[in-house]
């Protein structure tokens, strides 16, 4: 009987967990501020030290220039040497503070800048880890590598070192701009229309220095996908050898890598000869401006004089500002960049269990019930409904590419299907816990995964029973349960160090196998996992699994006819379509017609 | 390869050389911004003087026009100075890319098997940037840092030498406080860029794993590890900052020091009429620019340090001994026939014996089979053959020569690998199979007939043309090992070696493969690893391998007879 199932998406809804296709949401400056602020949580206490100290600079660098006039006005004009070795004193001890404000600042601001970066790093770092596979599938290795390393990099390089004077030259500009708007407004009203016009300039070109700077990172990014790949695949390249087809896309990634820069950094950094340029304009306006006041008699020569050095000391800092914020605009494109992966969700959440149906330990452990499912548009599981019985062995069989692998996954919920309902022990799979669905289903994968680190390692790897076990005790446990004698083939035991192609696809299978079987699970998958075992170890592995408790219900994805007829029941999937075999020899027959192609 | 592990602080500039050119302009261009804006404060100066002096007829004209051309002089040269600047820099940044790139693919094979390939990516991308942010801001900016130095030097002297030279005894102190702290600090550069490589293995492996961890619910386990070292880098962070504050103040304090020593014996020199107002006025303004450049070098050498740590590891590998390439001339370029011979061939790695004079024969054109438990060496014979790694002894012949005396890039074309890993790249379905090699639309037909890819090919959105994921991972296993079958198939090769092929193709294909295989390539050499002994039972030659060891060679029939090990095998594989 047909049952239409709950629709949980739409089908043709295209996924967000794409990060490499351009982005239709921008964040504006201040989205972008208000999300870095959380980092710096907890650091209040320090940043109001580190603007205290900063205070204190300015205010010796303002006064500074002030104790030295008195100097030559009072004492030298007046060959007074006591007054002059008092002030002399006077600055030493303004100089020793403001060199301890410095030191302090530099180094509570350095040790601030590297704790954000700490967390921004563990942030990306554990987004990532809380984002189902689908999202791994859809983007590029090189790509998240760079955006937690290189991007993150970027934006603390800005904290520590741009941050930094950006706080304390800014504050600088107040003063010394108050001290301009005292001496003479007309005159103050020049230079601040000449530093409005360059920060209006600053403003228009920002979103297009933004966008160019962003296409470079996606460029750099796109560089290290490549690397990655060519690392990763370079045993084909020498045996192909395709080392100049691989050269050449190569090459025309860094070329891309090399126009971008290109032009980000024309554009950033032409924008510090811009600022001297409108310093030294400032500088011959008010020389010209002041001339003029100074024959009407508003101003006397000392006043300009004056006044020129001040705004002398105003445009600096807005110079060094110029090339911060060309330093800010690649954080902030960075920083976009690692917010596309932190503001991701996992969209395979535990849901809350309002059913109200209890988790019976019953007959059937597993139900599809009108499952449909599909990675894109295109549907690879239609509609399949079926029942696992709890104990029972299954086999799953079929033409590669007919959605064997992809219902395994959906067993093991590693994708939520579009339509239909998956049950676990007659519950809702989603409304299971992470830590209980993973306690009850077993997973051995097509292509075996090992982490560089010893055997012991990876056969503890993820299990919170054995983390604690020492090596000794391992050895124990393995002989317990008779998997000691497949350790055998490798030359250190347990303590063999996994290094790159250092041993076979079957060898490591024989691990991920050890490695599961200790965790006891109730429903154990195996995805095509004797594929490249030999037929005599294959038998010794099928021993081990039939050792476990008869509880245990097996879901076998395999071509061996061997494998197969020792099943209880085969399904027959061909094109996402279920269908269960009455016996072997119809089993047999499905797979030699695939469905009735020629 | 071995990274080259001498020289391991001296730096090799010799990459500039191609652009020894433009970096000259470059410092001309530097040399003349930085002096006419030197010249500016200087007319400021003059005119003023005069102003004050008789303001009424002073005509200020002349003095304007003069700061205006010179500011626009100093723009203009400022701005092709960065673009030359940029340029150098990128062009170095690429051409470093491109060579490490060209270095490591023109390695063999066990380049990446000892190397630790996390490094590499490290090296190509992250320390180049490094070095590049060296010449494009470090270069520069030190340069004009300099010149005003300089500048302002001479200019103090020129004021009043015995003033000068107390002030300038600020200088070498400045030197010192400098090189004390960076000696120190080039270790924890050095440290944190290796840390910054354990970084990304991590995540790598994060990445790469992804699925394991998934099923496994090993989140945590990612963080904590992730968590480790990441708290290194942070410690490593935190060094360098303990030594990098202090930095700046101290230099600051050094040089407010001297202007305080300037104050005291300046205006006592004033006040016995040695040096006039003015002149003491003009010397502490220029004393003052001092500091900046000052300022600049200090945080610029931050990263001049760090530059020069990745530029060193950069030259590790670049500079790496070169492999040796065997004599071309001697180079056997002949048709392959097939004939395959093994002479007492062993193979170590690290001490263990993995392959142990191994010897047989494998004649032109028939069918082979290697069969035997996991981890036995199978898959090295396969790689043997083709030259991907040498035997530690004993010899391997192909038509009776040794493989020595094959000229290597053309045994490579003559032969036709299925690893067992799927490799494919992120690129078409067509590329994966052809790459660039131009091939008749004939023989790419066959291949694909041959190795089952049509039916992927309608089951793809845009056919041949569809984009494969990195990984292949919008694929199957069966699929994948197809497609690579038919980038075996498509250089027609007259040697195909199958590793483990049929283990995650379904029997049907399987069936229709190997027939494929007799009818379109007939002349074809197989040589074929396998658990399954029923789809081989007619093959020419079955070779039992176990534990590195060749325990026996023959039909079928005759194994069964001889060899105890080959019986249990069938028997295992019997469905009773």
């Amino acid at each position: 009987m047909l049952k239409f199932g709950k629709v949980n998406k739409p089908l043709n809804m295209k996924s967000a967990y794409n990060i490499s296709q351009p982005n239709n949401e921008k964040q504006s400056f201040e989205q972008s501020i208000a999300t870095i602020i959380p980092l710096f949580a907890g650091e209040s206490k320090n940043l109001i030290i580190i603007v205290i100290t900063v205070l204190i600079n300015i205010g010796t660098g303002v006064l500074t220039p002030y104790v030295i006039t008195r100097a030559i006005d009072g004492p030298i004009t007046n060959k007074d040497i006591q007054s002059l070795a008092f002030i002399s004193v006077g600055l030493i001890v303004l100089f020793i503070i403001s060199a301890i404000a410095a030191y302090g600042q530099a180094r509570i601001m350095g040790y601030v800048s590297q704790r954000v970066l700490f967390r921004l790093r563990a942030k990306v770092f554990a987004s990532l880890q809380d984002l189902p596979i689908d999202f791994f599938n859809r983007n590029k290795a090189g790509d998240l590598i760079s955006r937690i390393n290189n991007d993150t990099n970027k934006i603390n390089q800005f904290l520590s070192e741009g941050g930094l004077r950006f706080t304390s030259l800014f504050f600088s500009l107040i003063g010394i701009a108050g001290m301009m708007l005292y001496l003479n407004w007309q005159l103050a009203s020049i230079v601040f229309l000449l530093t409005a016009t360059i920060l209006i300039i600053t403003r228009i070109t920002t979103p297009f220095i933004e966008k160019i700077n962003k296409i470079g990172l996606e460029n750099q990014g796109s560089l290290s996908s490549e690397v990655q790949e060519g690392l990763l695949n370079f045993n084909a390249i020498v045996a192909f050898q395709i080392q100049d087809y691989y050269k050449s896309s190569f090459n025309k990634i860094s070329e891309d890598v090399y126009k971008t820069k290109i032009q980000t950094n024309i554009l950033n950094d032409n924008i510090a000869p811009l600022y001297t340029f409108v310093a030294n304009l400032s500088q011959i306006i008010l020389l010209a401006v002041g001339f003029n006041f100074i024959l009407s008699g508003t101003i006397t020569i000392g006043l300009l004089i004056g006044f020129l050095a001040y705004a002398q000391k105003f445009f600096e800092p807005l110079r060094i500002l110029g090339s911060i914020v060309g330093n800010l605009q690649g954080a902030l494109a960075a920083w976009t960049r690692v917010q596309e992966i932190i503001s991701l969700e996992s969209n395979l959440k535990v849901e809350e269990d309002k059913s109200g149906v209890r988790k019976l330990k019953t007959k059937h452990i597993l139900e599809f019930e009108n499952v449909s499912f599909g990675y894109d548009e295109k549907l690879v599981i239609n509609n399949m409904s079926f029942v696992l019985e709890k104990g029972k062995t299954y086999a799953l069989v079929g033409p590669t590419g007919g959605g064997k692998s992809t219902t395994a996954s959906l067993m093991a919920r590693l994708y939520d299907p579009q339509q239909g309902i998956i049950k676990l022990y007659n519950k809702d799979i989603r409304t299971y816990t992470e830590t209980d669905r993973t306690k009850v289903t077993g997973f051995i994968l097509q292509e075996p995964f090992l982490f560089t680190g010893t055997i012991a390692d990876n056969i503890k790897y993820g299990n919170p029973d054995l983390e604690i076990k020492t090596n000794k005790e391992l050895i124990n446990i393995l002989k317990e349960n008779n998997l000691l004698n497949l350790i055998a083939s490798f030359e250190n035991g347990i303590t063999t160090n996994i290094e790159n192609n250092g041993i076979s696809i079957g060898q490591k299978q024989i691990i991920s196998f050890i490695r599961v079987i200790l965790r006891q699970p109730e429903l154990l998958i195996l995805d095509e996992a004797t594929a490249n075992i030999d037929t005599v170890t294959e038998q010794h592995l099928q021993d081990i699994i039939n050792q476990l408790p008869a509880t245990t219900t097996k879901v076998i994805i395999a071509h061996r006819l061997n494998t197969i007829k020792k099943a209880d029941k085969i399904f027959f999937i061909s094109q996402g379509i279920l269908t269960p075999a009455e016996d072997f020899q119809h089993a047999i027959n499905l797979i030699k017609t695939k469905d009735g192609e020629s | 390869m071995q990274k080259s592990k001498t020289n391991t602080s001296k730096i090799d500039l010799k990459f500039i050389k191609p652009y020894i050119g433009w970096s000259v302009v470059l410092t001309i261009l530097i040399f003349l911004s930085n002096g006419a804006n030197l010249l500016i404060p200087r007319i400021l100066g003059n005119s003023i003087d005069n102003i004050s002096q008789n303001s009424s007829i002073y005509k200020l004209a002349p003095d304007i026009w003069l700061l205006s051309v010179i500011s626009i002089f100093v723009l203009l040269v400022s701005l092709v100075q960065t673009i030359i600047g940029v340029y150098v820099a990128e062009n170095v940044a690429r051409d470093f890319r491109d060579d490490l790139i060209e270095k490591i693919l023109s390695q063999p094979i066990s380049f990446i098997n000892e190397q630790d390939y996390s490094e590499l990516f490290t090296n190509i991308t992250s320390d180049v940037e490094q070095v590049k942010d060296i010449i494009s801001q470090g270069f520069a900016s030190i340069f004009s840092a300099l010149i005003i130095l300089i500048g302002s030097v001479i200019l103090l002297f020129s004021i009043n030498v015995r003033l000068a030279l107390i002030a300038i005894i600020s200088l070498p102190i400045i030197i010192a406080v400098f090189t004390f702290i960076f000696k120190n600090i080039s270790k924890l550069f050095r440290s944190s860029q290796e840390i910054l490589s354990k970084i990304n293995k991590v995540i790598n492996e994060s990445v790469l794993g992804a699925m394991l961890i998934r099923v496994l619910n090993a989140q945590n386990y990612e963080n904590i590890k992730f968590d480790k070292i990441n708290q290194q880098g942070r410690e490593v962070g935190f060094k360098i900052i303990n030594l990098f504050s202090s930095l700046i103040p101290a230099i600051n304090l050094v040089s407010n020091f001297a202007i305080v020593t300037i104050i005291w014996f300046g205006g006592r020199q004033v006040m016995v009429s040695d040096l006039t107002l003015g002149e003491f006025s003009a010397f502490i303004s220029y004393f003052n620019l001092l500091i900046t450049p000052i300022f600049i070098l200090g945080f610029v050498s931050n990263f001049i340090s760090r530059g020069f740590v990745s530029l060193n590891r950069i030259q590790q590998v670049l500079n790496a001994p070169e492999q040796i390439k065997s004599d071309s001339k001697n180079l056997i370029n002949q048709s392959v026939k097939g004939k395959i011979t093994f002479d007492k061939v062993s193979y170590e790695v690290k001490g263990k014996t993995l392959l142990k004079e191994v010897s047989f024969e494998i004649h032109s054109q028939t069918k082979n089979a290697i069969i035997g438990p996991t981890g036995s060496g199978k898959s090295l014979i396969l790689s043997l053959i083709t030259g991907l790694i040498q035997p530690s002894s004993g010899q391997i012949l192909i038509d009776d020569i040794p493989l020595k005396k094959w000229n290597q890039d053309y045994i490579f074309k003559t032969m036709g690998l299925v690893f067992q890993e799927s490799i494919l790249f992120n690129t078409t379905l067509r590329e994966n199979i052809l790459f660039n090699t131009k091939v008749e639309e004939v023989e790419y037909q066959k291949a694909l007939i041959t190795s089952n890819v049509y039916e992927i090919v309608n089951s793809l959105p845009e056919g041949t043309n569809t984009k494969i994921s990195e990984r292949g991972s919008n694929l199957s296993g069966g699929q994948k090992q197809r497609i690579m079958l038919a980038r075996a198939l498509v250089r027609n090769p007259k040697i195909l070696l199958l590793d483990d092929f049929t283990a995650r193709v379904d029997i049907k294909t399987e069936k229709e493969i190997i027939s494929s295989l007799a009818n379109n390539y007939p002349g074809l050499t197989l040589i074929s690893i396998t658990q399954k002994i029923e789809p081989i039972q007619d093959y020419d030659q079955i070779i039992l391998i176990m534990e590195g060891e060749l325990l026996a060679t023959g039909t079928h029939s005759q194994l069964f007879k001889s060899s105890i090990e080959y019986a249990q095998i069938w028997q295992s594989q019997q469905t009773t």
